[in-house]
């Protein structure tokens, strides 16, 4: 399901992730406040929450990320001859499977998290295999002594599986008076405790990941996979932004896929600050398929094939709502 | 109490008129009350020109959460009292930066809080020689929001400088059957409309 927003609070959260730019979350406060609510498109085939059924294929239907899923074929292996030795009664390194991920938004880092939970639990490591993303504002609380609770409360609900620390970094932001640091305190002895439960992952853009790690010495030896997730480049979008369309059941013209192209394209030349992120690609054919519908409607058109084609008008007329 | 928010693009004088305002009605020292993005309040107390000196800036994003002042104004024989509050600038899209994200995610949930909002342009920018974007979407989105949520009126600001005359004209094209003030947060100029508008309003 992707997001309706039935709440304004929603829209804050999205506006404050850069899931939404300041235009788009304004538009939907005010189709909110016209509508009571804003239209919802089905669920996709292809939506990441859906259980796979064996992690790695899953992870390996997914396209580009080829260093991320070596190294993740790597945890595998590991864990499994890991299990063997043991049995032999071979010397066996611990297993300490926490993670650093670093990354621009949109280039799937959550998606990578939640195929690797149920990975974990396929192996037996972990025993749920559930994600929990949480960021600085569902940990640190507003008095000493609140944000461990919270934090702990956030712990515990991840129990069995992954928490997901989403921009780690700001826990570290205000300095040593900020709960920030209490929250890291809180986390850190959660690992100790737990474990045999829990895996923590700490994500965020590369350089502000890099200089935290840099800046809390302690961390690389806890935190000892590090998995980097660069930005998508132009063909992998453009096959991200067609699996998308054929999820969907859509397809796209020939103009449309030229369109598209060009938009894409243009974005990655000129380093837009989005360039490469999957999560606007997606944003752009939802946006697409509602154009369509509205053109459809004027038009009075609702014959099979018209009802399955995006044109190069449907991709227009959404990338310039974009702006 | 009622609050008054000032928002618009980032550099456009919010802050310096958040001071200046403050001035003009008699204030030297002032308590700023200073709301964090993740919810945590803290005041800071200054004389009105260390403020100044320390909040105003020339670069953008200088103002990353809500500040706000208790302001007093002669209404009839008594006072009313409202809150004005300065908040982060806007943009169009999304922000790399996560903290400056989160303000400006607090400025526009501020939005549906205030009773009045006070929408700031920068008149001498706009009006400029070299300045071709015109008013941009965030601007113009903003503006149909705000009016729907408070009592709505527009601040054109920096009209001591050359240029803003014509950029107080190109907002009055384009934003009808609102009020405008073209003002000044340096030379205080147009603050007397203002306050008998906010007079009214809060
Ligand atoms: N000439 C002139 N300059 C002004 C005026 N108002 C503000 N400035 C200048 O514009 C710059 C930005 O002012 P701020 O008050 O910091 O702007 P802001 O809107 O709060 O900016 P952010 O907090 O970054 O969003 C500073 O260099 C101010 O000195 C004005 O009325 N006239
Ligand atoms: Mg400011």
């Amino acid at each position: 399901m992707r997001p309706a927003y039935t709440n304004s609070r929603q829209i804050y959260q999205e506006l404050a992730k850069g899931n939404l730019g300041t235009v788009e979350a304004l538009h939907a406060l005010r189709l909110l406040q016209a509508n009571g609510s804003v239209s919802t498109l089905p669920a996709s085939a292809g939506d990441p929450t859906g259980k796979p059924n064996n992690a790695l294929e899953e992870l390996n239907k997914l396209i580009g990320l080829e260093a991320v899923k070596k190294l993740v074929e790597e945890i595998q292996a590991f864990v499994q001859i890991r299990r063997y030795r043991q049995e032999y009664g071979l010397k066996a390194e611990p297993l300490v499977l926490h993670m650093i991920f670093k990354g621009n938004p949109g280039t799937g880092k959550t998606t990578v998290a939640r195929i690797l939970g149920a990975l974990f639990k396929e192996l037996g490591v972990l025993s749920k295999g559930h994600l929990i993303e949480v960021e600085r504002a569902d940990l640190v609380g507003e008095y000493i002594g609140h944000t461990a609770q919270r934090t702990r409360e956030q712990v515990k609900k991840a129990l069995g599986g992954i928490l997901f620390i989403d921009e780690a970094y700001s826990l570290a932001r205000g300095g040593e008076k900020d709960f920030g640091k209490e929250a890291i305190d809180t986390l850190v002895k959660a690992m100790e405790d737990h474990k045999d439960e829990l895996i923590l992952i700490l994500a965020g853009y590369r350089r502000e990941m890099e200089k935290f790690v840099q800046s809390n010495p302690g961390l690389s030896s806890r935190f000892p996979i590090i998995l980097e997730f660069p930005d998508y480049n132009l063909t992998e979008l453009m096959e991200i932004a067609k699996l998308m369309v054929k999820e969907r059941e859509y397809r796209l013209s020939e103009a449309a896929e030229k369109c598209l192209y060009n938009l894409l394209k243009n974005q990655v030349d000129n380093y837009d600050e989005n360039r490469g992120n999957a999560r606007l690609v997606r944003n752009l054919v939802e946006r697409s398929i509602r154009r369509q519908a509205v053109r459809l409607t004027r038009a009075g058109q609702f014959d099979r094939n018209s009802l399955t084609v995006l044109t190069e008008a449907d991709i227009l007329a959404a990338a310039e709502g974009a702006e | 109490m009622n609050k008054c928010l000032i928002v618009g693009r980032p550099n456009v004088g919010k802050t310096a008129f958040l001071l200046s305002f403050s001035r003009y009605l008699g204030l030297k020292d002032i308590e700023i009350k200073v709301r964090t993005s993740d919810g945590s309040i803290h005041s800071r107390k200054r004389r009105l020109e260390d403020a100044y000196s320390e909040l105003v800036q020339s670069s953008p994003h200088t103002t990353q959460e809500l500040q706000s002042v208790v302001l007093k104004l002669p209404v009839g024989k008594g006072y009313r009292v409202f809150e004005l509050v300065d908040s982060a600038g806007l943009i169009d899209g999304v922000h790399a930066n996560p903290v400056i994200r989160a303000a400006i995610a607090q400025t526009i949930e501020a939005i549906a809080a205030a009773s009045v909002v006070a929408h700031m342009f920068d008149a001498a920018l706009l009006g400029s020689a070299g300045y071709s974007e015109g008013i941009g979407q965030v601007d113009r989105d903003l503006f149909e929001y705000a009016k729907l949520q408070a009592d709505y009126f527009i601040l054109a600001n920096k009209m001591d400088l050359s240029g803003a005359e014509r950029g107080l004209e190109l907002i009055r094209s384009t934003f009808h059957q609102v009020p405008v003030f073209p003002v000044s947060a340096k030379t205080m100029e147009g603050f007397k409309e203002v306050k008998r508008h906010v007079s009214r309003l809060v």
